[in-house]
């Protein structure tokens, strides 16, 4: 066989083996492969787009749970912030008649306190003013005093009425001196007869002439404590005019 | 000088059998191709991801879509020809790059029986697509008188297809076995270069006029 | 100057002519595929795959018949049968 030939056939054999043997062992069992791979791509493809059905079902159903819930609770959120509300406000309606009545009740703690202290202060000052125009009036005291006194409860007793003077009572702390008895007689007039003169102590100068009209009151003593009452009685009608509850209400 | 055209020397006789060096080449080059193959076959089940299991997937997947380009359909058997033929005539060519291997597809004879291969798988498939009376018919198409030229052109393009390839290849070694007696060393690398485009190219217009031949065939009862 | 010798130079001559001739005509219809090729690619980039498929098909077939000048050059100068022992 010459060379050329049998190469030539050995070839195509060879070739013919080598396609049998690679579509065998290689194409075939690649190609099967490729397949399984696409079914098993599609399959998973399928699998997956289920999946992300069922996914967007279970989404769309948790976000109407969500907006439901939402609802609910914007509504109890409401109720509750109505009913806090509602009771702030009777909680606060209480704290502020409390408040009130607190108030009203410290005020008028303050306006007795206030009162009581009033009183004592116009007394005291007022006994400190009746001391102060008794010892002014003692320091000045002496026999001008003592007449210039009984002079003023002539002029006094000449003003009232003759009639129903009587009972006289006529009462001085010094002696008194014949021209003011005197002088006292004719301003009694008619009742000098049944005057009953005595002496008392506390007066200092000054007399002190009771009739059955009133009292006539010309002693230093008398003074004293008239300028003590009318001080009083000045300072109590001026507080009650001037309302000091106002300004406490006020602060 | 390894410069050889139409010569190729016998190694040694296997009984009445002489073998050359040819034959030694492609053998060895069809039981590389073989190794490779059940290699990637075996890394395909146990491990799809590794890259020679991609360049197999590549690989299948690809001339199948080229049998579907050009036949019509997809067609397993044709699939496998056309890509048994490119992977062979390919490995081939590169292996006759390596130094001291003359290319087994450098020989007249390996590209003929080639040839002679695809002459004969065209009618087989004719027939099996379209029947025996199917397939005859069409060298009586569009006119009885057009058969003689029917059959020059089969033979004639079989003729083209085996010098075609034997050409290519056989010239671009020569050229290189010039270049190296000649020149001496590098200079002919870029030579060796265009060599190795030239062979794959060649491998890959020899499986697609193949297919081209073995599709007309098959679709040749359905005009 | 015996046949041999007329038989060789002959037969130089011819496969140089050969080859030149070849290469002009498979260099003509080659450039006329590359420059529809191009048309048609610019007309429809979609069948980009396509085109460039039926392109280098046509250019190998296209270049084979300068292989086959190739080859009958290399045959006339290598293995010509006129010539006892020019080949090998």
């Amino acid at each position: 066989m010459s060379p050329t030939l049998t190469t030539f056939l050995f070839e195509a054999a060879n070739f013919l083996v080598l396609a049998a043997v690679l579509g065998w062992l290689f194409f075939k069992p690649v190609r099967r492969a490729l397949a399984d791979r696409r079914e098993k791509f599609e399959s998973d493809n399928r699998q997956a787009a289920q999946k992300l059905a069922e996914a967007e079902k279970t989404q769309q159903e948790i976000n109407e749970t969500r907006a439901k819930l939402q609802a609910e609770l914007n509504e109890m959120r409401t109720r509750e912030m109505e009913t806090a509300r509602q009771q702030a406000d009777q909680i606060l309606r209480e704290a502020r008649s409390a408040a009130a009545r607190e108030r009203e009740m410290s005020h008028r703690l303050a306006a007795q306190m206030s009162g009581t202290q009033r009183d004592i202060l116009a007394e005291v000052s007022a006994a400190a003013a009746a001391d102060t125009v008794g010892r002014l009036l003692r320091q000045i005291g002496g026999p001008a005093l003592q007449s210039a006194l009984v002079a003023s409860a002539c002029e006094q007793l000449r003003s009232l009425p003759q009639d129903g003077v009587a009972p006289v009572k006529v009462e001085s702390s010094q002696p008194l001196s014949p021209d003011q008895l005197a002088s006292l007689k004719n301003a009694l007039g008619a009742a000098a007869d049944t005057a009953d003169f005595r002496t008392v102590d506390g007066l200092g100068d000054g007399v002190r002439v009771s009739t059955g009209k009133g009292l006539i009151d010309a002693s230093v003593g008398g003074l004293v404590q008239f300028a003590s009452q009318s001080l009083v009685k000045e300072m109590s009608n001026r507080a009650n005019s001037q309302q000091p509850m106002q300004s406490i209400q006020d602060a | 000088m390894n410069l050889r055209i139409f010569g190729d020397p016998i190694l040694f006789q296997l009984g009445p059998i002489p073998i050359t060096e040819t034959m030694v080449t492609s053998a060895v080059v069809t039981v590389i191709l073989l190794a490779v193959a059940i290699l990637m076959r075996s890394l395909v089940r146990s491990w799809p991801q590794h890259w020679l299991s991609v360049l197999a997937f590549l690989v299948v997947e690809s001339f199948d879509n080229l049998v579907e380009e050009i036949v019509g359909r997809r067609h397993a058997l044709v699939a496998t020809f056309a890509g048994s033929m490119f992977l062979f005539i390919a490995f081939c060519n590169i292996a006759g790059q390596l130094p001291g291997v003359h290319p087994a597809t450098g020989n007249l004879a390996t590209t003929s029986a080639l040839a002679a291969v695809v002459f004969l798988s065209v009618p087989i498939a004719g027939i099996q697509s379209n029947g025996l009376w199917g397939y005859i018919k069409h060298y009586f198409r569009p006119n009885p008188l057009l058969m003689p030229l029917h059959v020059i052109s089969e033979l004639s393009r079989t003729l083209a297809l085996a010098v075609r390839l034997f050409g290519n290849i056989m010239s671009g070694h020569l050229l290189v076995g010039l270049l190296v007696a000649l020149a001496g060393f590098l200079v002919p690398t870029p030579i060796m270069a265009l060599d190795l485009l030239i062979g794959l190219l060649q491998a890959y217009i020899f499986s697609i006029l193949s297919t081209v031949y073995i599709g007309a065939a098959i679709s040749a009862g359905e005009e | 100057m015996n046949d041999q010798t007329i038989i060789a130079i002959v037969a130089m001559a011819c496969a140089a002519l050969t080859v030149a001739l070849g290469a002009i005509g498979a260099a003509i219809g080659e450039s006329r595929i590359g420059a529809a090729a191009m048309d048609a690619l610019a007309r429809q980039p979609d069948e980009a795959s396509s085109i460039t498929r039926t392109l280098f098909v046509s250019l190998a077939m296209v270049e084979s018949t300068a292989i086959f000048c190739l080859v009958i050059a290399l045959i006339l100068l290598f293995a010509n049968p006129f010539i006892g022992s020019a080949g090998q």
